[in-house]
């Protein structure tokens, strides 16, 4: 779209965001038996108190590291679709290493489970990039297929053979206490994650604009032909990228596990690594749109969150908001930050030109 | 076992053939899912207030359609991300079936509701004297019968008429169009909403044969019609193989599970497992012939 | 077709394209509009064929009259079969909508027949050669039956014979009481082809004048302005210079012994110290099957430092593939590539830089540049190592040596900026600068002045020149003759992927080169060497 001055793009994003509020209070109003309090615990919850926000702040650290995994592979031009799987087969490596190994220090055992689950991400992911550069089978489909088929067995085994059978949820057995990361804002669930995440949003940042190897890896994504033609192992970063994408989902997984819920519960992930590839999209790619993008998701989860604890306002009113506002904003703000045209377009090249 | 997968391959098939007309105008649609999903949900409703099972699949359908004009608006004429916009359409549908659900009957877990009709079957007894024929031809439910005609519309819309070349122009190059004073908006209209047509249909034939609407009742279907398309390298007939492989997948591991006493869980992984180990080796044999790559 | 004060500018880039042009076109005339590039010939005709719709002015036509506009760059789809091309948006139909094949296949084949255009409808539009494609795209557009036909650079990939063809179908239109524009850079056929000629710079018309009664010396200065240095005469006399300089220089050819050169053990791969009797780059027996057909075979080739290697040929005899096989860029399927005497490990343009060669690509767009990058990542990316400071890009580094290369190539461009803000001149000097940056002792121009104006291709020439001078080997893939033929010690002509014959000295002669290509002279040429001119008279277009 045209390259419109400063002012105006943000004028344009604020009245669309001012829009899809303004839709979101009808809504709740309209539906709601205690209207003014759900609008009032929608919007003014996340930052009620300690518990809230700091519940909010580790969605937002969640987030980052899935949307961070996400960009760092669209950067390179490759598209890993198994997110969600990958958080989840690696959250349940990570509990079961950091079981196994409880006899170990935590200072020992905590870093040797995390890096479990890290691992196991990226061979997943990094799998369908080996795939790709190999056969020239299309990545996309198959870190989908991998992740879809890796989910039930995941649920199988936290039902059955590793349930926890002290417990009547469907849980594994819980991690060894001294693994478990220090909570930062009791009572709330926000932990160290916050820190490794902004740490590795920084460090991805410095790693794609300003090292030679992020040039060839952001050239790889731009132009895969030049890239080759200037002499770039562009195999190389196809497979590398999957496997970093990978490791990132990975260290989620590990790190919702010890900072959050301290076992791998069936179906915790709920859309984490599915809201990666949207965070992903709205920081237009970019480690430091992370921040914005993962905040405005995770302040819009937390709300619906606690109207639906304190009025009856259901869940799935929250998920409708939240595509509501999906559609505004991508809509309206994205095409004239010139972001969802080459994203859109880009991502068409990718299914299309994936052999080319 | 045959004939379980064929009954599972209606539904797959029409989502894959509608998506395959998105697909080939560049449009990615991946709210098939959703649009399954609410096609299930109108079908059931509809089919219980007018107790007619084909006012049921219309439903569906136009549950479907009204989706993708959604998408197309928001995703083509206000050119949002795709990407985006399909997947808050399926967040869409996975909010306000449950909603509706609740706020219309009073329940957001198995919908079963009076004065649904069953779905009929067609050649229901008619036997040729090979078990393994009348499992594949006979007997199905009535939207199984839709699926065949359906390939060959597809096929020949795509392949032989005007429209069917302009809408894989739009998806090759939309500048080609322009520059004959075409709009290729028309088009990606058009395939979105065939592609809507298909996905509600196909979620309508899912509920109706259960008779219920059942929360999810699409499992993953959406995303696996999608990928049959690009199994099926985008041609009709190759989406009809990939959807009965899915589904040949389907009824095995649903057999295996009666025989083996693995728990069903663990299978429900099996088509997905299937699906790589296809695709990698369909891309290894093409390799070998010297590629140009 | 009257066009009355057009003014445009591209808000992207806040160009001001054409300022205040007014033109009429006459039915029945050959109009030629000429210019330098982003003299705004091209955005004028796409105003005048209505592609673009925000501008000031006024198109004035009759009504009904239809007016169809050939790109320079044909836009097909290339895995749908030119017919379905073509037709795309006028297909003839029978019930149902469904499409009346058989009725486009008549009016496809009684079209190009007309013209004698060798092109088959039921092809894969990606199999085209470009010169093919370009015939293809002039034939979409007669198909919708203009009375005004623009033609955007219609020869640039055409060989004379192909040149001839298009020409032949310029004036049977006009005999037909049409008009036709021409947008070429070309002065030889403006002579040859037009009835008036219009000329542009910097997005006005510099004057319109009849071509009987100008000459091409007029037209360049006209076309360049008065700040020129270089007119078209001087561009001669340098070239002749050229051409008494390297006769007298280059005893080398290739006819030394194949022994010999077999013989020769794999010296290192040092950038510097070249032995002029050493090829710096060899082709042995080299053949490219792909899908069982047969696309180069059995090559042979050697180029030695200092020496300009021409290879020409009509665009499908095997231009394309030479130019992959010589990047690295495609492995051959039988045979060998030696650089400085080294064999490559593994065919890639990675592997043959390391060996010493440098690439200047046909496609600048794709292979040669990267569009949504920056001017500087562009520049910097075969010195992206020298930049790393423990994995860290020096940008300071990298931006001071773009800066040295802008310096040093002239190139008008901020480099903080995208590549596809540059004009096709500037993006070309960008390429160039990058490459001959490396020193290499090979370097390897495809078509390295295609598209560009008069002072950008100079500019290139000058830098080709150089580069021998200084002991570089030289290989020029060009169909472009009388680019070949001002440049090339040696010029090896290629039909239907072979090498049709090695021309020296004074065998260097437009009509035997001509004639080669298109496959009359091969055979007879090699029995009877010194009698090459007699039947070359069936060349057209001379």
């Amino acid at each position: 779209m045209s390259q419109s001055q400063p002012d105006s793009r943000m004028q344009v994003a604020v009245a669309t965001i001012g829009a899809a509020l303004l839709l979101t209070v009808l809504l709740l109003i309209s539906v709601s038996s205690t209207p003014y309090a759900a609008v009032r615990a929608f919007f003014i919850g996340p930052f009620s108190n300690r518990f809230y926000l700091g519940n909010m702040l580790n969605v937002f650290s969640m987030l980052s590291i899935t949307g961070l995994g996400m960009a760092v592979a669209f950067r390179a031009g490759v598209f890993n679709l198994g997110g969600e799987g990958q958080v989840y087969v690696s959250a349940l490596t990570a509990t079961v290493a950091g079981i196994a190994l409880a006899s170990l220090p935590a200072l020992l055992g905590l870093p040797i489970a995390l890096l479990v689950g890290v691992f196991t991400g990226a061979v997943i992911a990094g799998l369908s990039g080996l795939f790709r550069h190999l056969w020239d089978t299309d990545e996309l489909i198959t870190s989908f297929l991998i992740a879809s088929a890796s989910i039930p067995i995941v649920d199988y085994l936290i039902v059955g053979p590793l349930n926890d059978q002290a417990s009547n949820l469907l849980t594994t057995e819980r991690v060894p206490l001294a693994f478990r990361l220090p909570r930062l804002l009791a009572p709330s669930q926000l932990n160290p994650t916050l820190i490794i995440a902004l740490l590795l949003l920084a460090a991805a940042y410095v790693a794609l604009f300003r090292t030679v190897r992020g040039y060839e890896w952001r050239l790889s994504g731009l132009n895969r032909q030049f890239a080759r033609y200037g002499g770039i192992h562009t195999g190389a970063y196809i497979v590398f990228p999957m496997l970093v994408s990978g490791a990132l989902h990975g260290l989620a997984g590990g790190l919702f596990v010890y900072g959050t819920h301290y076992a791998t519960l069936v179906g915790f992930t709920a859309g984490l690594g599915w809201n990666g590839i949207a965070v992903a999209l709205i920081a237009k790619r970019h480690p430091l749109g992370v921040v914005p993008a993962a905040a405005a998701f995770a302040y819009l989860e937390s709300g619906a969150r606690i109207a639906m604890l304190h009025t009856d306002f259901t869940f799935e009113l929250g998920t409708i908001i939240r595509a509501v506002i999906f559609l505004f904003v991508t809509a309206s703000v994205l095409p004239k930050l010139g972001i969802s045209t080459r994203v859109g377009r880009s991502i068409r090249l990718l299914f299309r030109g994936g052999s080319a | 076992m045959i004939y379980y997968a064929i009954e599972v391959m209606a539904p797959l098939l029409l989502a894959g053939l509608g998506g395959l007309f998105a697909e080939l105008a560049g449009v990615l649609n991946i709210a098939l899912e959703g649009m399954m999903l609410a096609g299930a949900f109108a079908a059931i409703v509809t089919a219980s207030l007018t107790g007619s099972i084909l006012a049921g699949m219309l439903g569906g359908l136009l549950a479907g359609l009204l989706l993708a004009y959604l998408f197309y608006f928001v995703g083509i004429r206000m050119r949002a991300n795709i990407f985006i916009v399909g997947l808050a359409i399926n967040l869409l549908a996975a909010g306000t079936i449950p909603f509706l659900s609740s706020a219309m009957f009073g329940t957001k877990g198995v919908l079963r509701l009076p004065n649904v009709p069953r779905m009929p079957g067609l050649f229901v007894g008619v036997e040729t004297g090979f078990p393994l024929l009348d499992q594949i031809l006979f007997g199905h439910s009535f939207g199984v019968y839709l699926t065949v005609p359906a390939v060959l519309l597809a096929g020949f819309v795509l392949r032989r008429t005007a429209f069917g070349l302009r809408l894989r122009s739009t998806g090759k190059n939309p500048e080609t169009l322009r520059a004959v004073g075409l709009n290729p908006d028309r088009y990606r209209r058009a395939a979105l909403l065939i592609s809507g047509m298909g996905a509600g249909l196909a979620g309508s034939l899912l509920a109706l044969r259960l008779g219920v609407y059942l929360p999810n009742v699409s499992a993953g279907r959406g995303w696996i019609a999608l990928v049959t398309i690009y199994l099926g390298y985008k041609r009709p007939v190759g989406v009809l193989i990939a959807a009965l492989c899915f589904a040949l997948a389907e009824g095995v591991s649903v057999a295996a599970q009666g025989v083996l006493q693995i728990p069903g869980t663990l299978l429900l992984s099996l088509p997905y497992i299937l699906t790589v180990v296809a695709m990698i080796v369909y891309s290894a044999m093409r390799r070998v012939a010297p590629s140009d790559a | 077709m009257e066009l009355r004060h057009i003014t445009k500018r591209y808000l992207e880039n806040d160009v001001l394209a054409v300022r205040d042009v007014s033109l009429a076109l006459h039915a029945g005339e050959i109009h030629a509009l000429i210019g330098e590039n982003g003299a705004g010939k091209s955005t004028l005709m796409k105003i005048a064929a209505g592609l673009l719709p925000e501008y000031d002015g006024e198109v004035k036509s009759d009504a009904g009259k239809v007016c169809r506009l050939v790109q320079q760059h044909p836009q097909f789809i290339p895995q749908h079969q030119v017919w379905e091309n073509l037709f795309l948006g006028i297909e003839p139909r029978t019930r149902w909508g469904m499409i009346d094949q058989d009725a486009a296949a008549r009016r496809f084949s009684a079209l190009a027949g007309r013209y004698a255009f060798p092109v088959e409808p039921r092809m894969r539009a990606e199999r085209l050669s470009a010169a093919q494609a370009q015939l293809a795209a002039i034939l979409g557009a007669l198909l919708h039956n203009p009375d005004i036909l623009i033609l955007d650079e219609p020869t640039a990939p055409c060989s004379d014979h192909e040149t001839a063809l298009v020409f032949g179908m310029m004036r049977d239109l006009r005999n037909d009481g049409r008009a036709v524009v021409l947008i070429t850079h070309k002065l030889r056929e403006v002579m040859e082809i037009s009835d008036r000629i219009t000329i542009m710079r910097h997005g006005r018309v510099v004057r319109t004048l009849l071509t009987a009664d100008t000459n091409p010396g007029e037209l360049s200065s006209l076309m360049i302005g008065e700040d020129c240095q270089r007119s078209e005469s001087d561009r001669r006399f340098s070239f002749a210079r050229r051409d008494s300089g390297t006769t007298a220089r280059t005893p080398l050819t290739d006819q030394q012994d194949p022994a010999t050169a077999a013989q020769q053990t794999s010296p290192p791969p040092s950038l510097r110290a070249v032995d002029p009797a050493q090829p710096v780059f060899e082709l042995l027996k080299v053949s490219l099957v792909r899908r069982g057909r047969m696309l180069l075979e059995n090559l042979d080739l050697r180029l030695y430092p200092g020496e300009i290697l021409g290879i020409t040929g009509i665009r499908e005899n095997g231009l394309e593939y030479i130019e992959d096989i010589l990047s690295g860029s495609a492995e051959p399927s039988s045979g060998e590539v030696r650089i400085q005497g080294n064999l490559p490990t593994r065919y890639t343009p990675r592997v043959f830089r390391k060996l010493g060669l440098a690439y200047i690509p046909t496609d600048r767009l794709m292979r040669g540049a990267s569009l949504s990058s920056t001017v500087e990542d562009n520049m910097i990316l075969l010195e992206r190592k020298r930049f790393g400071r423990g994995g860290l890009l020096n940008r300071r580094a990298s931006a001071s040596f773009s800066a040295a290369l802008q310096q040093k190539f002239g190139i008008t461009a901020v480099l903080g900026k995208p590549m596809h803000t540059l004009s096709g001149g500037n993006m070309q000097k960008v390429i160039l600068s990058r490459e001959l940056s490396q020193n290499s002792p090979v370097v390897v121009f495809s078509e390295p002045s295609w598209g560009l104006d008069f002072r950008s291709s100079q500019r290139v020439h000058d830098e080709i020149l150089r580069l021998s001078a200084e002991g570089v080997g030289i290989i020029l893939i060009s169909s472009d003759i009388d680019e070949i033929l001002s440049l090339a010690d040696r010029i090896v002509v290629m039909y239907k992927g072979s090498f049709a014959r090695t021309l020296h000295g004074s065998d260097r002669v437009r009509d035997t080169i001509g004639g080669l290509m298109l496959g009359i002279e091969s055979e007879m040429s090699l029995a009877a060497p010194e009698d090459h001119n007699h039947d070359s008279s069936k060349e057209p277009g001379q």
